[in-house]
C-alpha cells in the first residue's frame, strides 16, 4: 500500500509543479482576467476590514507622534509659501522651454495632459517595488505610461485593470530611464530596490558632474519618457583608477515610500 | 483531493490575502512586511499529510500571485515544494497537533517560513530576476518565519478537519493506516 501511496504523491508532486512552470510561461492573459475577478471578490472584504483598522491605527499613529504630525505641519507651511513663490517663476521659465523643445520636436512633459491618481497600496510584493493607483483604463491609463509625484518622476505603468494600475517604481532594479544632467550631458540611472539610491551609468571618467545637481529625463530613450521630468538628486561620485565609467548614485526627488498622490502623463511609449 | 477541498482551498487563500492586505502589509519593518501565503501549505501539510499540502501550496500560491505584481505561478511553485516537504513529516506525525508537544508545529512554521522566501528568490533568479536575492531577503525570511510560528497552530485547526480524508477518524489516521 506504501509503495502506490508515494507514487501517487510523486505523481501529484510533478503534475503540480509542472502546472505552476506552465502558468510562469503562458500566465499574461489568465492572469488578467483571473486577477480582475479575484480582485472584485476580495475587494469589499478589504473595505471593510480596512474601515476597522485603519482608524485605529491612524489613532494610535497619531497619538505617539503627535509632536512630529505638528512639527511637520510647520515645515510643510513654510515649504509651501516658498513654493508658491517659486512657481511664478517655473510657469515663465517652461512656457520658454516649452518652445524650444518643440521646436526640437521632442516631448515635453510641461504640455502633456495628466491624470491624478490616489495611491492605495505600495510594495505589495517584498521582491518588487511597485505601488497601487486608483485610476485605471477607465481614466485612459495605460501599461508603459510615466507616472509623476512629489516634484519628481516616480516610474512607470506596468499593468492596468479597468479601475486601478500597477506602478513600477523608479528603484526597482527592472527600471532604466534616460537622463540628461549638466550641460547636455547623457546617460543612463537605474533602479538597486527600494531601499538604495539610483545608480546613474554611462559617464565617462573626467566628465563633470557635481554633488547636488538635478537629473531630468532626456525624452531621447526611444520615446520610453518624455523630455523635463526631474529625476533625482546627485548625491555620490567615485571615479575609480582605470574605471571606464563614474559610479554615480542619484537620490530620487519624489519621496517613493511616501506616495500619497500622483499624476500619469497621459504619454504612449514611442508616441 | 474533492472539488469540495479545493474549493475550501481557494476560499482559505482568499481569506489568507483579505488579511495580507488590510494588517500584514501595514506591519512593515525595514521596507518589507510579512508574507501569510506560506502559512496555509504549512499547516494543510502538517494536519493533512502530503497531497492537501501540496494542493494548498499550489491554489494558496496561485490566488496569491493575482495580487503580486511578480511573475505568476511562482508562489505556487514555492508553495507546492514547502506544502510537500511539511506534507511528509506530518504524514509522520510530526507537528501533529495532538501528537507532538506544543512547540513543534511552530517551530516547522519558523523553518518553512524561512526557507520559502529563500526559495522564492533563487527560482525567481532562475527565471530572470536577478534582484530577488538582495539583502532585505533576510528581513524578509525573519518577518515569513514569525508569521509562520505565530499562525500555523491556529490555521491547523482550521484546515486538519476540512482538508482531512476521515475527519471522524482525526486527519492523518487514513495516512498511517496506509503505512
Amino acid at each position: 500500500m506504501a509503495k502506490p501511496r508515494g507514487r501517487r504523491r510523486l505523481v501529484t508532486l510533478s503534475v503540480l509543479l509542472l502546472a505552476s512552470l506552465t502558468l510562469l510561461a503562458l500566465g499574461g492573459p489568465f492572469r488578467h482576467t483571473a486577477s480582475r475577478v479575484a480582485r472584485a471578490i476580495v475587494s469589499p472584504f478589504v473595505s471593510v476590514v480596512h474601515g476597522v483598522t485603519k482608524p485605529i491605527g491612524e489613532s494610535m499613529a497619531g497619538i505617539f507622534n503627535y509632536g512630529d504630525v505638528v512639527n511637520q505641519n510647520h515645515v510643510l507651511a513654510k515649504e509651501l509659501d516658498q513654493l508658491h513663490q517659486a512657481q511664478i517663476a517655473y510657469l515663465f521659465q517652461l512656457r520658454q522651454l516649452g518652445d524650444v523643445m518643440a521646436l526640437k520636436k521632442l516631448p515635453f512633459v510641461g504640455t502633456l495632459p495628466t491624470v491624478t491618481a490616489q495611491s492605495t497600496a505600495q510594495n505589495r510584493s517584498n521582491f518588487a517595488a511597485t505601488i497601487e493607483i486608483d485610476k485605471g483604463t477607465d481614466a485612459g491609463v495605460l501599461a508603459g505610461m510615466p507616472v509623476v509625484g512629489g516634484g519628481g518622476l516616480v516610474g512607470i505603468v506596468t499593468a492596468t485593470t479597468a479601475g486601478g494600475s500597477t506602478v513600477t517604481l523608479l528603484t526597482d532594479p527592472s527600471q532604466s530611464v534616460g537622463i540628461t544632467f549638466g550641460v547636455g550631458g547623457q546617460a543612463y540611472v537605474h533602479g538597486q530596490g527600494p531601499s538604495h539610491s539610483l545608480a546613474m551609468e554611462f559617464v565617462a571618467p573626467g566628465t563633470p558632474v557635481h554633488v547636488g545637481e538635478h537629473v531630468f529625463t532626456n525624452g531621447l530613450q526611444g520615446g520610453l519618457f518624455p523630455a523635463g521630468i526631474p529625476v533625482g538628486t546627485v548625491v555620490g561620485t567615485f571615479s575609480g583608477t582605470g574605471g571606464a565609467q563614474q559610479s554615480i548614485s542619484v537620490t530620487p526627488l519624489a519621496n517613493l515610500s511616501n506616495l500619497a498622490y500622483v499624476d500619469v502623463v497621459l504619454w504612449e511609449p514611442g508616441a | 483531493m474533492t472539488a469540495s477541498r479545493w474549493a475550501w482551498l481557494v476560499g482559505i487563500a482568499l481569506g489568507i490575502v483579505v488579511v495580507q492586505l488590510t494588517i500584514a502589509d501595514e506591519l512593515s519593518i525595514a521596507g518589507v512586511h510579512p508574507e501569510l501565503l506560506w502559512v496555509l501549505p504549512v499547516a494543510a501539510g502538517l494536519s493533512a499529510g502530503a497531497m492537501p499540502g501540496m494542493a494548498a501550496g499550489f491554489a494558496g500560491g496561485v490566488v496569491a500571485d493575482l495580487f503580486l505584481p511578480t511573475p505568476f505561478g511562482l508562489s505556487a511553485f514555492v508553495g507546492v515544494l514547502v506544502g510537500y516537504a511539511m506534507g511528509r513529516l506530518g504524514e509522520e506525525g510530526i507537528g501533529d497537533l495532538h501528537g507532538s508537544q506544543w512547540w513543534v508545529a511552530p517551530s516547522l512554521g519558523a523553518a518553512s517560513g524561512f526557507a520559502a522566501p529563500v526559495l522564492y528568490a533563487v527560482a525567481g533568479v532562475a527565471v530572470g530576476h536577478r534582484s530577488y536575492l538582495s539583502t532585505t531577503l533576510l528581513v524578509v525570511c525573519l518577518l515569513d518565519a514569525a508569521a509562520c510560528a505565530l499562525l500555523v497552530r491556529p490555521m491547523m485547526h482550521l484546515t486538519g478537519p476540512l482538508l482531512a480524508e476521515d475527519p471522524l477518524r482525526g486527519s492523518l489516521e487514513p495516512v498511517r493506516g496506509a503505512m
